[in-house]
């Protein structure tokens, strides 16, 4: 899962980014509201995870500009404030859950599942595709009830296509799933990906279409 | 044990009665002395009344036992409270007796005129003698002690019965009157029993209004609700404060934690270690501040105070802050000669490192804060000033109502420290000014009166 985080505070920035992509997940962190506002132009992300108190610009203003340009990106609010109202009124802006600090990073884990599930419009954290299961809550993967011996980008890779079976995913939209804007992929290094993942799951399993990326055979 | 209070209902309505019994007791023994008076005046009244009836109506030319010896029936009697008619006698002034009642006393000798009392075996008469010398007649009518004692009985229930019927009257009313004089009393004491400890309201008047006594009760505990709601508000925007900035250092250490639990590596969760430690340490930091502040507008009236100079401490403060960071230097002007209040040291110091700390973490590194002690008409006035991006207006205007913390969450802090400044100056009796300063930047301002402060020796 590709991950905005809009925190403006360093030490629970760094916790939130470190602990996440532990998780196995890509986080992308911002610490300005300005920037924030932006960044979802240019990037695509599965869920952003939104301080309100922000320098430059509000957690809140970030938010409804959002949703004033029709950015349905799944939005987790976290804030320092209790407030029952503050919460009324970044769930009315368009958040998608909110979260009082602090929180422990099991339940802010459990939070995103569930925001990139109700995306998905799935009802639980598995999918299935053939003979292939996945599993978010424990990141595990089955082909044909064999467990599957996957890497965290390699499980990511087969989450996102998984995610949506018989429609192609581009390279570069894989790309920066795997690594954000923290680091430069080697340039053939989803290929790579890719090449395991098939000889882990079988080679007809994933198809690639030119010019437009890898599909999920259904 | 707690004694137990009667209402002032009980005790003003038992005044009041009390009052009404001893003015009705009072009433009564006047009446009861005015009755027999009345009485007495009465049965001489009568006595001479019927004396000059009697001689009117008295003939010498008849026999004493002749029926027709007076000229019109007996006059006075079966009269509406007399038991029996005086009795009388009618004598020539030769003493030759014309007629007499059977019951008139015999023996009573004494023929002048005028009212005497007599006791005629063991029986106390009153007579009145009257005489008519130009027709020769002597006519003396007497009233014995048992009808002068009906007489006086009859005057006294005259007397008693309105006395009687007053006493539940005038009790019920000065019952009705506690009652209704105390209704603004129980207003207030209704209203103050509704009140929310939490969302204290002024008092509304009474209906009627309020007395002067209760209006004047009424506008202090208004003016005590204001300072409690104040008080209140300020709390609760404190505990709100306290509560949004110790979230964020303990979410940073939450996750810090997470990560060094969850990490496989080591240097990663040395890592997190370190800044679960810099979370910690700010978290420190913010509680001696915010103890800080607590500590002082609590004990706003009861700081320690001692004669201070300014102007020395601004100057090792400046030192001491020159000393102990980096970045940002601070400058101070010259001080001229000595400028003494009277406060408590270690505040001030907090005082002015904060001004300074603020001004610092704003400022571009090449440009120093500035530091200026002046004298004043009637105080000294620090200067601490900055070239920071400046506060907006509305900032400013927030400040200037001691509306802060600002919670700003931003390189220019969260406004705790001027809470503080704000606190600490208050204190002092001192008061706080922010200003835009040309050329851009801020300016603190705080104002100590040169006049020793409330309450020192």
């Amino acid at each position: 899962m590709r991950i905005l985080l809009v925190e403006d505070d360093r030490v629970l920035g760094d916790g939130l980014r470190t602990g996440l992509t532990l998780e196995g997940h890509t986080v992308d962190w911002l610490e300005d509201g300005e920037d924030a506002a932006i960044a979802v132009d240019r990037e695509r992300f599965d869920v952003a995870i939104l301080d309100l108190a922000l320098p430059s610009r509000s957690g809140m203003d970030v938010l409804a500009d959002w949703r004033s340009r029709e950015n349905s990106l799944p939005v987790l609010v976290l804030t320092a404030t209790g407030d029952n109202a503050q919460c009324i009124a970044a769930l009315d802006t368009g958040a998608d859950d909110y979260v009082v600090k602090p929180a422990e990073l099991d339940q802010i884990l459990a939070r995103l599942r569930a925001l990139q599930r109700r995306a998905a419009g799935k009802a639980d954290n598995r999918m299935s595709c053939g003979a292939l299961h996945l599993e978010r809550e424990n990141r595990m993967a089955w082909l044909a009830d064999e467990p599957l011996d996957l890497s965290a980008y390699e499980f990511a890779i087969l989450e996102t296509l998984m995610e949506h079976p018989g429609r192609p995913v581009s390279p570069e939209r894989l790309e920066s799933l795997l690594y954000g804007w923290n680091a430069m992929p080697e340039s053939n290094s989803v290929q790579v990906l890719i090449h395991k993942l098939r000889s882990k799951i079988g080679t007809k399993r994933i198809e690639t279409l030119r010019g437009l990326g890898y599909r999920l055979s259904t | 044990m707690t004694r137990r209070r009667t209402s002032l209902h009980a005790r003003l309505a038992a005044l009041s009665l009390g009052l009404l019994a001893v003015g009705l007791a009072a009433w009564w023994l006047v009446a009861y002395e005015r009755a027999g008076s009345v009485a007495e005046r009465d049965v001489d009244g009568r006595l001479q009344t019927t004396a000059i009836i009697l001689l009117q109506v008295s003939r010498t030319d008849v026999s004493p036992s002749s029926p027709g010896a007076f000229g019109a029936p007996h006059p006075v009697a079966g009269i509406h409270g007399w038991r029996h008619p005086p009795s009388f006698e009618v004598t020539t002034t030769g003493d030759a007796l014309i007629h007499r009642s059977p019951d008139f006393p015999q023996g009573i000798g004494d023929p002048s005129p005028g009212f005497r009392d007599r006791t005629v075996d063991a029986m106390r008469w009153r007579i009145y003698t009257r005489v008519d010398d130009a027709r020769g007649l002597v006519v003396r009518v007497a009233m014995n002690e048992r009808d002068r004692q009906d007489r006086t009985r009859l005057a006294e229930v005259d007397f008693a019965w309105p006395l009687l019927l007053a006493i539940p009257i005038l009790a019920v009313l000065a019952l009705l009157s506690v009652w209704r004089g105390l209704a603004p009393l129980r207003h207030v004491e209704r209203t103050l029993a509704s009140q929310d400890p939490g969302n204290l309201r002024p008092f509304e008047p009474a209906p009627r209004g309020l007395p002067r006594e209760l209006a004047r009760l009424v506008d202090t505990m208004n003016g005590l609700f204001a300072e409690v709601q104040d008080l209140h508000a300020r709390r609760k925007a404190f505990a709100s404060f306290v509560s949004h900035e110790l979230r964020t250092p303990l979410a940073g250490s939450r996750s810090q934690l997470d990560v060094a639990k969850r990490s496989p590596e080591r240097h990663q969760q040395n890592r997190a270690l370190g800044l679960l430690g810099e979370a910690l340490g700010r978290m420190e930091r913010l509680v001696t501040r915010l103890l800080l502040l607590a500590r002082v507008d609590a004990s706003r009236r009861e700081i320690e105070r001692r004669p201070l100079d300014l102007g020395l401490l601004a100057k090792e403060c400046v030192t001491q802050f020159n000393d102990e960071t980096e970045g940002v230097r601070a400058e101070i002007g010259n001080v001229c000669g000595p400028m003494t209040i009277e406060g408590e040291e270690d505040l001030l110091r907090s005082l002015f490192f904060n001004l300074i700390e603020n001004a610092a973490r704003v400022s571009p590194d090449e440009c120093p804060v500035e530091v200026s002690l002046e004298h004043e008409a009637d105080a000294f006035v620090l200067a601490v000033a900055d070239r920071g991006p400046g506060m907006d207006k509305a900032e400013l205007q927030a400040v200037a109502a001691g509306d802060f913390p600002l919670r700003r969450n931003d390189a220019r802090g969260t406004g705790l420290g001027l809470a503080i400044v704000r606190s600490v100056a208050e204190a002092h009796g001192a008061r706080l000014n922010l200003l835009a300063r040309e050329g851009g930047g801020t300016v603190a301002r705080v104002h100590f009166d040169r006049a020793p402060v409330e309450g020192t020796a």
